[in-house]
């Protein structure tokens, strides 16, 4: 069994060139492609041979024989195609050969054939990703949370990635050599989506209620919450009384982080960005309040 | 308005076909040769233009020979009146050219 080598990458499709370029680079270098994919890749060791690469993007074959031939016929081997239509050919490198050889689009119109393939599907993806942006960007504005506010950053990002590469794979003269920036913007963009997938697990419901009789001789009603994750925290709040309450949330240090009140069939909602660590959520009556009116409380934090 | 003038690729397909079927690869040959080496057609170029042409009933895809598995590519007559519209378009171009620039280099 010859040594394998496995090698986790992803291009994006419109630096496929650049993929092109390495796979042929490892060849020379004694490792070759057993199996190409959009994130994984197999190489096994063979120094007595050199291949020279090629990637084509078809995703709607209407006759998969004629098309594998037309490739064989010109001494092209078919190493394997992925899921969302990239083929991958190799042919044996002959030094004496010009570099056409080892083309496979020879003209400007199949080249922009090719692209037009993929940039349609950039323009598609990316629009629905803009489109998952403004979704989680109302979200966001609705209820805050480092979650939201991370997600869409990452959608944002990726759709304005995908758009540029959608016009770049249509535009390689202008648009010049591809960017070491967009790996790094892939990065980021799942950094943030793990980063916001963390908050957004690591976040949990809590609740509480009471009903509560005023009695000046007793200490207001309090309940303690926690905040795990240094976030936005949004505070429901439904009450019945007949009297006005003042709502309170103090940290440890006794700080008012956040106040609210009111009277009646109260229902409010207040958000505020809390750090990690303890809170004090106090429900203190008007000192003009009759003993004995009841209320009924409940608080609900997500 | 006539059609639009063919691309390098197409043109040189359908001229390879004027004299008889051919496969991909003998089409690839014979156009280098008739364009003393200038014009290659890699294998995209070649089953996207082939593939493009049978659509528009330029030409036509016969079975290969049992032992070769190459398929052969005919012009049909729709074809050829494209090849013969686009060389009297060629020949044209370059009597305008010779007009004004004669024999210049």
């Amino acid at each position: 069994m010859s040594k394998l080598k496995r090698r986790y990458v992803m291009y994006p499709a419109w630096e496929y060139k650049q993929e092109v370029a390495d796979l042929n680079a490892l060849s020379d270098a004694g490792w070759q492609l057993k199996k190409g994919g959009c994130f994984r890749s197999v190489f096994y060791r063979d120094e007595t041979v050199r291949y020279r690469y090629a990637l084509d993007y078809n995703n709607h074959i209407d006759d998969p024989a004629r098309y594998r031939d037309t490739f064989a016929e010109q001494g092209w081997e078919f190493v394997n195609d992925t899921f969302n239509g990239w083929h991958f050919f190799r042919k044996r490198y002959d030094p004496s050969l010009p570099e056409e050889e080892y083309e496979i689009y020879t003209d400007e119109q199949s080249v922009q054939d090719m692209a037009g393939r993929w940039s349609r599907l950039g323009y598609a993806l990316g629009a629905v990703e803009l489109a998952v942006t403004a979704v989680n960007g109302l979200m966001a504005l609705r209820h805050p949370s480092v979650f939201s506010i991370l997600v869409t950053l990452a959608c944002l990002m990726l759709g304005v990635t995908i758009l540029t590469g959608a016009w770049r794979i249509r535009h390689p003269h202008v648009a010049g050599k591809p960017r070491k920036s967009l790996g790094w913007c892939f990065a980021t963009v799942f950094s943030l989506l793990a980063l916001g997938l963390l908050f957004g697990v690591l976040r949990y419901y809590q609740s509480s209620g009471a009903e509560y009789a005023y009695d000046p001789s007793a200490p207001p009603w309090t309940w303690e919450m926690s905040a795990p994750l240094p976030d936005f925290y949004t505070m429901h709040v439904e009450a019945d009384t007949d009297a006005f309450v003042e709502i309170t949330v103090t940290n440890k240090k006794g700080e008012v982080v956040s106040e609210m009140g009111g009277g009646g069939d109260l229902r409010t909602k207040e958000t505020m960005f809390l750090w990690p660590g303890k809170y004090e959520v106090t429900v203190q009556y008007a000192p003009d309040t009759e003993p004995g009116t009841t209320g009924y409380f409940r608080f609900e934090v997500d | 308005m006539g059609a639009e003038p063919l691309t390098e690729s197409y043109f040189y397909i359908l001229l390879c076909l004027y004299d008889g079927p051919s496969h991909g690869y003998g089409i690839m040959r014979r156009t280098l040769e008739l364009s003393d080496g200038h014009v290659h057609i890699g294998s995209g170029t070649m089953y996207g233009a082939t593939g493009s042409m049978m659509k528009k009933g330029w030409i036509q895809g016969l079975p290969g020979p049992d032992a070769d598995r190459r398929r052969l590519y005919e012009l049909t007559e729709t074809g050829r009146e494209v090849l013969l519209d686009e060389a009297d378009r060629l020949r044209h171009l370059a009597a305008a050219a010779d007009n004004i620039i004669g024999g210049e280099r």
